[in-house]
């Protein structure tokens, strides 16, 4: 009998509520506080992936623009390049036709 | 001493292979002739080197005739230089001029063409040669109002070249008589 009093006292005693200690709730806000800097560390700000965004679209386009110029000044100096083959091809086959008539004359 | 011996044997070997592998390659010649260009009234100048003919062969069509031709035609060839100068006057022009281009003639050149004419047209026809093999060409065109010159260096296949005419829509000489005089006419072919 007295051994269950014993142990009521102790259950009454360890499970009493209790304050907690001077300063715990600002010490807790203050930790909370703390780690809102940190996750914003991992997460640019919306402004700074806008940003990012707008960076990747403008490269993309200048290099998609530079591309087609160079396709394009290809294609310009080829067909150029075609011309000017036909032309001398022209000139010189003209001219060696002149001879191969004189000789054929003599 | 021996690496002075060794530096020369290296220099009497590069004075050796240098003018051999240049004329294995055909020579380009100085075309330029600053003093008919400024008095010209109509200039042509072509300058096609070995790339510029290669990116050519990829724009040339392969089911245009005149463009096959030419296509096969520039195959191997290292480069196509051509000048032509037209004046407005007869004479207007100094014909000795084509001494500077003569003269850069190494021995490897041969004239196989010289034709001339009071009235008419002088052409005179060089090819490089490489033992048989022809590595390039000069076509030196001398008219009352007008002058050419051609320098085509590489491999170049003369009676393709001169066949090219009548391929580019310009009938042959040869085709026109037998046209003529209804029997076939040879002496052009």
């Amino acid at each position: 009998m007295n051994h269950d009093s014993d142990l009521d006292a102790d259950l009454q005693r360890v499970l009493a509520r209790t304050s907690p200690p001077d300063g715990f709730a600002g010490r807790v806000l203050a930790r909370l506080g703390d780690t809102t800097p940190s996750r914003s560390r991992h997460w640019p700000a919306a402004s700074t992936l806008r940003r990012l965004a707008a960076a990747v679209v403008l490269t993309a386009a200048l290099g998609g623009l530079t591309a087609h110029q160079i396709v394009e000044h290809r294609r310009t100096e080829g067909e150029r390049a075609r011309r000017e083959v036909m032309t001398a091809l022209h000139i010189a086959s003209a001219k060696m036709r002149v001879a191969q008539r004189a000789v054929a004359h003599d | 001493m021996t690496r002075f011996l060794i530096s020369l044997m290296l220099t009497i070997i590069a004075s050796v292979a240098v003018p051999f592998s240049a004329s294995a390659q055909g020579t380009r010649l100085n075309l330029d002739l600053p003093d008919m260009a400024a008095k010209a009234t109509e200039t042509v100048d072509v300058t096609l080197d070995g790339a510029m003919l290669r990116l050519a062969g990829k724009f040339l069509s392969s089911t245009d005739a005149d463009e096959r031709a030419a296509k096969e035609m520039i195959n191997g060839l290292k480069g196509i230089y051509v000048r032509s100068y037209e004046f407005e006057h007869e004479g207007e022009y100094d014909k000795t001029q084509a001494e500077r281009i003569r003269t850069q003639l190494g021995p490897s050149w041969k004239k196989i063409v010289k034709v001339s004419s009071r009235t008419k047209e002088d052409v005179d026809i060089y090819v490089d040669t490489q033992g048989d093999a022809v590595t390039g060409l000069l076509i030196i065109s001398a008219e009352p109002k007008e002058f050419t010159v051609v320098n085509i260096v590489g491999p170049v296949d003369i009676d393709k070249l001169a066949g090219l005419e009548g391929q580019f829509g310009i009938p042959h000489i040869s085709r026109d008589l037998k046209d003529k005089h209804g029997k076939k006419e040879t002496r052009h072919e």
